[in-house]
């Protein structure tokens, strides 16, 4: 198996309201079974607005949340391969040290009391209780060195650092457990455009270095288009299109990807939808989501869910939409 | 074309910090009646500070030198009963992330109403809602009337953005500062924004500035643009020139290091502008970008540059690309 990961109908909602005044069947669906396949040594790219579930993809991916319905089945560094679950606490503990999750805003994901030092050893010092300490603080250090800081760093707070720095640092954590596959979260979106670039290289570096597989979610379709190999286009928690990275540039078929590309300040087209709004399912799907704000909508959109199918032969593009004819 | 709004030789210095944040650190530049002047800037370029200081908004911590003139009417001479007259009727500004700018419990139907009564304290509230509704029509809000009973969480962060725009051209501002105001929103719906604004400048013949840290939305609407950098002006031109032929270095790594549609890791190298940003608290003798500038020399690290050139087509550089 060439896979690292395959994850098939991964379903997860949400309770809409908490509390007194909770409407006990009111939930957010954010995740509508997705299936996606990860292979060794792939960046795969997630792109879709807020609401489309590609946090919640991640957050699942790495089980911080865990999932109503759908499997995750993992290749572990063996050559074992098991399903990822929330119960399977001695494979759950060395997956978290190879899958690792980068948060998008660095500074609320270090803890501004810590010095360097402590942020990129704690979690594995925890882990071991204390055990090899010498051989992690190496491991941290070059760490360090990997990511572009100075060794006389080691001692420094988050609030000394530009964004750019500190993201160098949310990743310097990650590299310590000597992760296989790392979930950059909109990684570069809080930073200045002027830094971007940089940390955008840092990460391909670091995947040429390690020969890291690398999940790489933004709301930048052409971010997100040159990181990636192949991407996935979410809306409303369902895969809407999947292609490699160049076929869906050159040729975007989902009506929504089109609309994506379209919308980029990049493209220079002005938007021709005046007040089309996004929606946030709350009841189970009966038909597509993006059905409301699409311009080929007919009947049969709203009434039956499309499912993902191949389009052309052996492109290795799947597109879910009734519109779109099969080659 | 007449000139709306002048700014001289602004500064604005926040001293409640130590050492003082320099955050504008002498701006002149004018907007013309029925232009869109678009400012560029990364955080702590001072591009918002400039804007916040343009309607009068700035607080008592921050202290401020140089002129501003609205109208024919020098902010400073003006007292705080005059000013208020002055924003809502001659100059409005839209925010980014429009629900920190609303009250949660207060619905859109008051919100007009106050926001009406500012100016004219007479307005009941038949009229209030008559106006709002041609408001929210105005801004492409389907179902207006209905929806004047809503609360502003029971709107997406687009639509909200749209309620603003209705609210900030309620008194008939002739000038809208726009900073970042589709920022926090989604790429389709950005795009929706833009498009709104552009037709509401159109239409009412506004004069608008409007700030973004990304040069490719800022060219979509302005038809010149200001680039800031460190406090500072660096480059000012026609928005075409300014892509096209860039005189300052800044300018062009900044248009360099986009994503380009199309392009890949596996045979595009990224173009990159190395270090960070100058620190607003300690700025350097010199041109603020020269600790990135591929171009820097010795000159550059002790000595500003002046900002050089004809009104429109300006750049602070010693060593200025080449015109092509």
């Amino acid at each position: 198996m060439n896979e690292l990961l395959e994850v098939t109908n991964l379903t997860k909602s949400f309770q809409l309201h908490a509390g007194l005044f909770a409407q006990a069947d009111q939930r957010v669906y954010a995740l509508g079974g997705v299936d996606l396949t990860l292979r060794t040594g792939e960046t795969y790219g997630l792109v879709g607005e807020s609401g489309s579930g590609k946090t919640t993809l991640a957050r699942t991916l790495v089980q911080l949340e865990a999932h109503e319905r759908g499997t995750i089945r993992y290749l572990s560094s063996d050559g074992s391969a098991w399903e990822v679950r929330r119960g399977d606490r001695r494979n759950l503990e060395r997956y978290r040290q190879e899958v690792r999750y980068v948060f998008q805003d660095p500074s609320s994901s270090l803890d501004p009391r810590m010095t360097v030092g402590d942020l990129l050893t704690i979690g594995a010092r925890q882990r071991t209780r204390g055990k090899d300490r010498a051989g992690l603080v190496a491991r941290a250090r070059e760490g360090l060195d990997h990511v572009g800081l100075r060794a006389s760093d080691w001692d420094r707070r988050p609030s000394e650092f530009s964004g750019g720095q500190r993201q160098r640092i949310a990743l310097a954590r990650a590299l310590v457990t000597r992760p296989r596959l790392l979930i950059c979260d909109e990684v570069v979106s809080a930073l200045d455009v002027s830094v971007r670039g940089q940390i955008l290289e840092l990460l391909l570096d670091l995947k040429n270095r390690f020969g890291l597989s690398m999940v790489f979610i933004a709301h930048d379709l052409d971010v997100v288009a040159y990181m990636a190999d192949r991407v996935g286009v979410l809306y409303g928690g369902r895969m809407m299109e999947e292609a490699p990275s160049r076929l869906l540039v050159e040729k975007p078929l989902h009506p929504y990807t089109k609309l994506l590309f379209d919308s980029a300040p990049g493209a220079g087209i002005r938007s021709r939808e005046t007040s089309a709004q996004k929606l946030t399912p709350t009841r189970a799907l009966t038909g597509c989501p993006f059905a409301p704000r699409c311009p080929l909508v007919i009947d049969r959109c709203r009434t039956e869910i499309p499912l993902p199918r191949a389009v052309g032969p052996q492109s290795g593009r799947l597109v879910a939409c009734h519109r779109v004819e099969a080659e | 074309m007449s000139t709306v709004l002048s700014v001289e030789d602004l500064r604005v210095t926040f001293v409640s910090q130590k050492p003082p944040v320099q955050a504008v650190r002498g701006v002149s530049f004018h907007l013309e009646t029925g232009e869109c002047l678009g400012i560029v800037g990364e955080s702590g370029s001072g591009k918002s500070v400039t804007a916040w200081a343009s309607a009068g908004l700035l607080g008592a911590d921050a202290l401020r030198e140089g002129k501003i003139v609205l109208e024919g009417q020098d902010w400073a001479e003006l007292n705080p009963e005059q000013r208020r007259s002055l924003r809502g009727t001659r100059v409005a500004m839209i925010f980014q992330e429009p629900s920190r700018s609303f009250d949660p419990i207060v619905t859109l139907e008051k919100t007009f109403w106050e926001t009406l009564r500012v100016h004219r304290p007479e307005t009941t509230r038949e009229e209030a809602r008559t106006r709002a509704t041609a408001l929210l029509n105005e801004v492409h809000i389907a179902d207006a009337e209905s929806r004047l009973g809503s609360f502003p969480h029971q709107f997406s962060g687009g639509m909200l953005q749209r309620v603003m725009i209705a609210l900030a051209l309620a008194n008939d501002p002739q000038v809208l500062l726009c900073d970042e105001p589709t920022t926090a929103l989604d790429v389709t719906i950005q795009a929706q924004i833009l498009a709104l604004l552009n037709e509401l400048r159109r239409r009412r013949g506004l004069s608008m500035v409007f700030i973004s840290h990304d040069l490719e939305t800022v060219a979509q609407v302005a038809d010149r643009i200001l680039v800031f950098y460190g406090g500072l002006i660096l480059e000012e031109a026609p928005t075409d020139v300014l892509l096209s032929r860039p005189r300052q270095p800044y300018t062009r790594g900044l248009w360099d290091s986009r994503v380009k549609r199309g392009s890949h890791y596996s045979t595009t190298p990224l173009t990159l502008i190395g270090g960070s940003p100058p620190d607003p608290q300690r700025p350097e003798p010199g041109c603020p970008f020269a600790p990135r500038c591929p171009r820097s020399q010795d000159r550059c690290q002790t000595e500003l540059p002046p900002l050089e050139g004809a009104v429109g087509r300006r750049h602070r550089c010693w060593f200025p690309l080449e015109e092509p």
